[in-house]
């Protein structure tokens, strides 16, 4: 423990495990409820209340029709759920996908030209008149029974929102796969984060509220094109309630590719950090509870981390680099000569930052397996979780990264 | 909003006992280390006093003991687990200095016991003397030459390492002898002094008996 680097690693483990072993403590405590949520009732279908579900497209030709076809099996009495698409002047054939679905009843389109997400849910919200309301992306399916599970979470009157369980649709690519388990961990977050009341985002794919939230905090913002986040940024701060119905599953739509992926998440992790320094006011204030005190400023504080894990990063490949260099200066191509590894304890990395490392990733597993259970049907393959501890650590933080400076220098980022 | 700082202490307590179990398991593993050390350098100790008492009792029946590959291989092996000390930061630490300076004498104690008997024994290993210093920018690529030859070499090739800043006056008059000054490195072959870096190829024309011969490399690692 000789170098300033090392204190700073350690500081930095203790930061993670303190918050893993934090939501796995509220995990055992709630464990009970959270289980029990999935074990509740099917209420009466008469009793249950009219819900719109809003589909704001803009060029979702391939995928809306899906969607569509994802609602209308809603296991839902038909006369309670009116759909309203939105085709937000999209440019491609998804219109004409639209009106092909017009031969159901309860199903209602309405075209505008192009004004952002946020417009388009907020002129169908400002024309529904049901008791609950709730937004599918066009890139996402809802299973049968999702919204009767999202709709039996409302059972008391002071939550106001609940959020899906998502999953990543038919991952093919070792990228989905990744993302595969990190939307398992996702769903283990999501769960905890509701108990803690906590919950920063309420996600497009398929978050129900209340009608009677807009009234009382207002419509979407543009909201730096995380206007799910912002809405539940808002809720929170006005001290409303978002549960977490993590048996609602939902599938979505995820980036295929690094590049795909990269461009998405520099659009989610910035949009995340203006709306905290929008909201900062809730940042170290005891008013608002876990979330002001512990969960937002452990996220911003591991954004900064990530600067500093970019930076370890990068000095430790400079010098394995150097070290190659050295060899072959010395070696020339005798450097190549194959011999046997041996093993030996001796040489084996035993420092406490390995441990406290390998600690922080045995937690991430649990979780895993946690979000797993709870999540019957969606279990990680051995393979896909240990692609995820290989790779997400090494290509998450350049996202961060870029965020960060997006933040910095003010830079706002177009949608696609 | 309630707060349950009951909880956030409880957390703090258990992330604290794990980070303190982590501290605790990796000074216990490097105390185990520095014991792993300390027992080779006792068996190379006593296989050198061994040698040494075969020599003179049995005088030049003994060559063959003396110069067996043992106490090089052992000697290469705590020269392997001493650069990794130092390669994890644990090279100043003072056990380890005590060992590195340890190891010099023993080093000293069998180049010596060689040359002696090298008037009476015809066949006998060739020895290198490489000096060098923590702060010198080519000491790494020659360390690297060294052991690469050590390695390919281990019947017939001993090779001397020393710290030229490590504060043993018999390294310090060891050096004295053969004029081993600035700039580092430094080897000592056959006697002459050489100064900078010297590339596999320089070493083996200057000692062509290694051409002779190769063995198979060990694995250890440097």
């Amino acid at each position: 423990m000789n170098s300033l680097r090392d204190v700073v690693t350690l500081s930095v483990l203790f930061m993670s495990l303190y918050f893993e072993i934090f939501m796995l403590i509220t995990y055992f405590e709630h464990r009970k409820k959270i289980r029990g949520i999935s074990k509740s009732e099917s209420s009466h279908h008469s009793s249950l209340p009219t819900v719109t579900v809003i589909v704001p497209c803009f060029n979702e030709e391939n995928t809306v029709g899906r969607t569509l076809e994802s609602i209308f099996a809603l296991d839902y009495p038909r006369e309670k759920l009116h759909i309203v698409a939105v085709n937000d002047g999209s440019k491609d054939g998804t219109m004409a996908v639209l009106e092909s679905f017009k031969r159901f009843a309860n199903f209602r389109v309405i075209d505008k030209e192009n004004g952002g997400k946020h417009t388009a849910l907020n002129l169908a919200i400002s024309q529904c008149g049901t008791e609950f309301v709730g937004c599918l992306d066009a890139d996402s399916y809802a299973k049968p029974d999702s919204l009767l599970r999202l709709i039996q979470r409302f059972d008391k009157p002071d939550i106001m929102a609940v959020v899906p369980s998502l999953h990543v649709y038919s991952p093919r690519t070792t990228i989905q796969k990744i993302q595969k388990v990190e939307y398992l961990i996702g769903a283990f977050m999501r769960s905890i984060l509701a108990e803690l009341n906590a919950m920063y985002v309420t996600p497009g794919p398929f978050s129900i509220f209340r009608r009677e939230v807009f009234d009382k905090v207002g419509l979407y913002k543009k909201a730096h094109n995380t206007e799910d986040m912002e809405m539940a940024m808002r809720m929170q701060s006005k001290g409303l309630k978002i549960a977490s119905a993590h048996d609602a599953v939902v599938f979505t739509s995820s980036p295929y590719n690094i590049r795909k992926l990269y461009r998405q998440r520099v659009r989610w992790t910035s949009g995340f950090l203006h709306n905290v320094r929008d909201y900062r006011y809730m940042l170290f204030n005891m008013n608002y509870g876990n979330i002001g005190m512990f969960v937002l400023p452990f996220m911003i504080l591991s954004s900064f981390s990530i600067i500093f894990v970019i930076a370890t990063i990068g000095y430790d490949l400079v010098n394995m680099l150097h070290a190659w260099y050295t060899r072959y200066q010395a070696l020339g191509l005798s450097m190549f000569e194959f011999t046997w590894p041996s093993f030996n304890w001796f040489f084996m990395r035993t420092t406490p930052i390995m441990f406290c490392g390998l600690a922080a990733i045995a937690a991430v597993l649990i979780f895993i397996v946690i979000g797993s259970r709870m999540s019957s049907g969606n279990r990680a393959k051995v393979i896909e979780i240990v692609s995820y501890v290989c790779l997400y650590s090494f290509i998450a933080p350049w996202w961060v990264a870029r965020s960060m400076y997006n933040v910095v220098f003010s830079r706002q980022l177009s949608w696609r | 909003m309630n707060i349950n700082w009951r909880k956030y202490a409880v957390s703090f307590i258990f992330t604290a006992a794990i980070v303190i179990t982590a501290l605790l398991i990796s000074s216990w593993i490097d105390s185990r280390r520095v014991d792993e050390l300390r027992n080779i350098q006792d068996s190379i100790s006593i296989n050198l006093l061994s040698a040494d008492m075969q020599f003179n009792l049995l005088k030049d029946a003994a060559c063959g003991d003396l110069f067996n590959s043992a106490i090089g291989e052992e000697l290469g092996n705590l020269s392997d687990k001493l650069s990794y000390m130092e390669s994890i930061g644990k090279g100043g630490d003072p056990s380890v200095v005590t060992l590195k300076k340890y190891y010099s004498l023993l080093e000293i104690r069998d180049y010596l016991l060689s040359n002696s008997a090298a008037s009476k024994c015809p066949k006998r290993p060739i020895t290198i003397l490489y000096f060098y210093r923590s702060d010198c920018p080519d000491c790494d690529r020659q360390g690297q030459v060294l052991t690469y030859l050590r390695q390919h070499h281990a019947d017939i090739l001993r090779v001397y390492s020393f710290d030229h800043g490590l504060d043993v006056s018999a390294v310090r008059t060891l050096a004295n002898i053969y004029k081993v000054a600035s700039p580092f490195p430094a080897v000592v072959i056959k006697g002459k002094t050489l100064n900078g870096f010297h590339s596999i190829e320089d070493i083996q024309k200057l000692l062509p008996e290694l051409m002779a011969t190769t063995t198979a490399a060990t694995s250890t690692k440097k």
